[in-house]
């Protein structure tokens, strides 16, 4: 092999990289502004989910990728206002109704995407994904991805919004004595979260996979949660660790060939190294990093 | 003001008769209106989409019915759904009081079956007890170990439990995924995706045959019965009450909170390691790759339903259990059109069954606040 291809290959499989970072970092981003003011949101995993499908039916309903992307998040903010509802305004455990909205999404993506096939089998139109190959893709949410994560720092560290988010965090009681509104903030900042979910939701569908499946998040959202941990509560830390993800994931997929006779063996392992490396940069981490004060706390008021 | 007193707690006829009528009749009701009321919702949810869906609810009604327990094959198969469900709900309902966050039981099922599965071909030849009882208990204990790695990360590293357990449900699939391609598969398998079927000595014996009905049920009814003892006339169980109920109480109690709560941990994920080994010796008898079926979520469901009452897990199980036996009998019903029934609708009811059940509750079902 000469010295140019090779240089093509680990070109390529670092774009790849790049490419399957952008739904983990959309997705941490919201959850990571979610955690600060203290929301645990499990229910990422549902927005990223009805993210994805919305996208997919919304890009071939109308045959432009953007309102895809507008029906993503679209999607992802009414879960995430499901959510706020929940434990923000009903002060419920945050654990449970993510749970539950996962649950629900799964469903309901699962009903959706299955009518959409019989009400295009029907009248002959094409399955999902053909229509949307033509509608001039969504790669301008990579550049978007990293823009927000900046923007995000920025905000979080240096205005009186992300100061004020992150007193609703540490301390709410404290943040309300000081004129903050606990529940917009909170409100505000579910939103956000599941509408960054959503949107990660919308690249998968549109860009990476070009339709969507059922259960096509495989456990994204919760690897974006603990991303966030990982990132230690901070953009740029959230932005490296979805980079590093984003690359083992296209590793994965460049050495699928590579494997030979044991690919039925050795690629479970591949899939199953990003949970572990998680699972073991958490307990690694764990003891030098805190976590937001009031993260999954509900808040009472004054 | 005077009058309370007297009807509540005074000493007339009439006190005793009030006393009397609100532990029979009101205390019962109200424990029942929530459940009644959260999976009453999620069934109306499921009825509206099907509705929506162009089904003819006239039609969908009675063939849900029918493929719930129109005859007693039907019926043995929504039982053969609740013993799972109803055995790792009880596990969580445990778990879930002491303030233990397991999401883990669906990983914890998985490899329960895969240690039942991997441990039966070699009690094959032992006297059929015997190999059953070894192959449960190595799924009671790969469950057991699996929850208690979550516990000792969550204990001596601070992940929090929730993170842990999920993110552990992934590595099982795959190490699932692992074993049954690799060391257990079967050579005679094309596609090198399913383990030999177990030997017929691990079998868990039948109730009624034609239905492939085993005694794993009676099992499942057994555990949550002993649970209910448990939690309610022991001090054990009483102390682990109040390790869910207050941690910094319990501390200054002197009650080893850290000991109850690990242990609470890995005895749920016991339940669910030995509800996998139960479905794979009485009702796969042999692993595929994609074994799961998502029990380990739906017991979630089933476990807050149930109010986290050992008892209640009993009907919560069934309940979700006719659901799914419900949607996947649809397919053999003879009426037109029921065939393209969509199964993947009971995700969505046992999500609006949590929602709604965690919004009703006021307090029964909340965190502890600081830990």
């Amino acid at each position: 092999m000469s010295e140019t291809t090779a240089g093509a290959v680990v070109f390529s499989i670092l774009w790849r990289g790049v490419q399957s970072s952008v739904p983990l970092l959309l997705a941490a981003n919201g959850e990571l502004v979610g955690q600060r003011a203290g929301l645990l949101n499990i229910g990422i995993e549902g927005a990223m989910l009805s993210g994805a499908c919305a996208a997919a039916i919304m890009g071939w309903w109308t045959g432009s990728a953007f309102l895809g992307v507008v029906g993503g998040a679209a999607a992802g903010t009414v879960v995430g206002a499901v959510f706020a509802c929940w434990t923000v305004i009903a002060r419920r455990d945050q654990i449970v109704a993510g749970l539950g909205l996962n649950l629900l999404a799964l469903g309901l993506t699962g009903v959706a995407v299955q009518h959409a096939d019989a009400w295009a089998a029907s009248r002959g139109v094409r399955v999902l994904p053909p229509p949307l190959a033509g509608s001039g893709g969504v790669d301008w949410l990579l550049p978007t991805s990293l823009g927000m994560i900046a923007l995000t720092h920025l905000l979080l560290g240096r205005s009186r919004i992300g100061l004020a988010l992150r007193a609703v965090g540490e301390n709410p009681a404290a943040a309300e004595a000081a004129g903050v509104r606990v529940l917009v903030v909170r409100t505000a900042a579910a939103l956000f979260a599941s509408m960054m979910a959503g949107l990660g939701g919308a690249y998968l569908s549109l860009e990476i996979a070009s339709g969507f499946q059922e259960q096509m998040t495989a456990g994204r959202g919760f690897l974006a949660l603990s991303l966030v941990i990982f990132g230690r509560w901070s953009a740029p830390g959230v932005l490296a660790a979805a980079l590093f993800f984003g690359c083992l994931d296209s590793v994965q997929v460049a050495l699928q060939p590579a494997l030979g006779r044991h690919v039925h063996v050795l690629y479970p392992a591949l899939l199953a190294l990003p949970y572990v490396l998680a699972l073991a940069a958490l307990a690694g981490l764990a003891g030098r990093v805190r976590p937001p004060a009031a993260l999954a706390v509900p808040y009472d008021g004054a | 003001m005077t009058a309370a007193p007297t009807a509540s707690g005074g000493n007339s006829r009439l006190g005793t008769a009030v006393r009397a009528a609100r532990r029979l009749v009101f205390y019962p009701a109200a424990a029942l209106a929530l459940p009644t009321l959260s999976a009453g919702v999620g069934l109306a949810v499921m009825l509206v989409v099907v509705a929506a869906l162009g089904f003819p609810p006239g039609v969908v009604a009675p063939a849900f019915i029918g493929a719930v327990m129109g005859d007693a094959e039907r019926l043995s198969a929504t039982l053969l759904l609740a013993c799972p469900l109803m055995i790792i709900g009880t596990g969580l309902a445990l778990s879930f009081r002491c303030g233990v966050w397991n999401i883990g039981a669906d990983g914890q099922y998985l490899v329960g079956a895969l240690a039942g599965a991997a441990t039966a071909p070699y009690v094959g030849g032992w006297p059929s007890a015997a190999a059953l009882g070894a192959c449960l208990l190595a799924g009671v204990a790969a469950g057991g170990l699996w929850a208690a790695v979550a516990a000792l990360l969550q204990y001596s590293r601070g992940v929090p439990d929730v993170l842990a357990t999920i993110l552990l449900n992934f590595v099982a699939i795959q190490v699932l995924s692992i074993v049954v391609r690799g060391p257990l598969a079967d050579p005679l398998s094309a596609d090198r995706d399913t383990t030999a079927a177990i030997p017929a000595a691990a079998e868990i014996p039948l109730l009624y045959g034609p239905g492939g009905l085993h005694a794993g049920i009676a099992l499942a009814v057994f555990l949550a019965a002993m649970l209910s003892v448990f939690l309610s006339r022991t001090t054990w169980g009483l102390r682990t009450r109040i390790v869910g109920l207050n941690p910094i109480a319990a501390r200054f109690a002197r009650i080893p909170v850290a000991a109850y709560a690990c242990g609470a941990f890995v005895a749920s994920g016991a339940m669910g390691g030995l509800a996998g080994a139960v479905e794979v010796c009485g009702n796969t008898h042999y692993l595929t790759g994609a074994y799961s079926a998502g029990y380990g979520y739906t017991a979630i469901a089933v476990a807050l339903l149930a109010g986290l009452r050992p008892l209640g897990v009993i009907p919560a199980a069934l309940f979700f259990a006719a659901l799914e036996s419900g949607s996947r009998g649809m397919q053999k019903m003879p009426q037109a059109g029921l065939q393209d029934f969509p199964t993947v609708l009971t995700f969505a009811a046992q999500g609006v069954v949590l929602l709604v059940s965690v919004l009703a509750a006021r307090r029964a079902l909340e965190r502890r606040e600081a830990a």
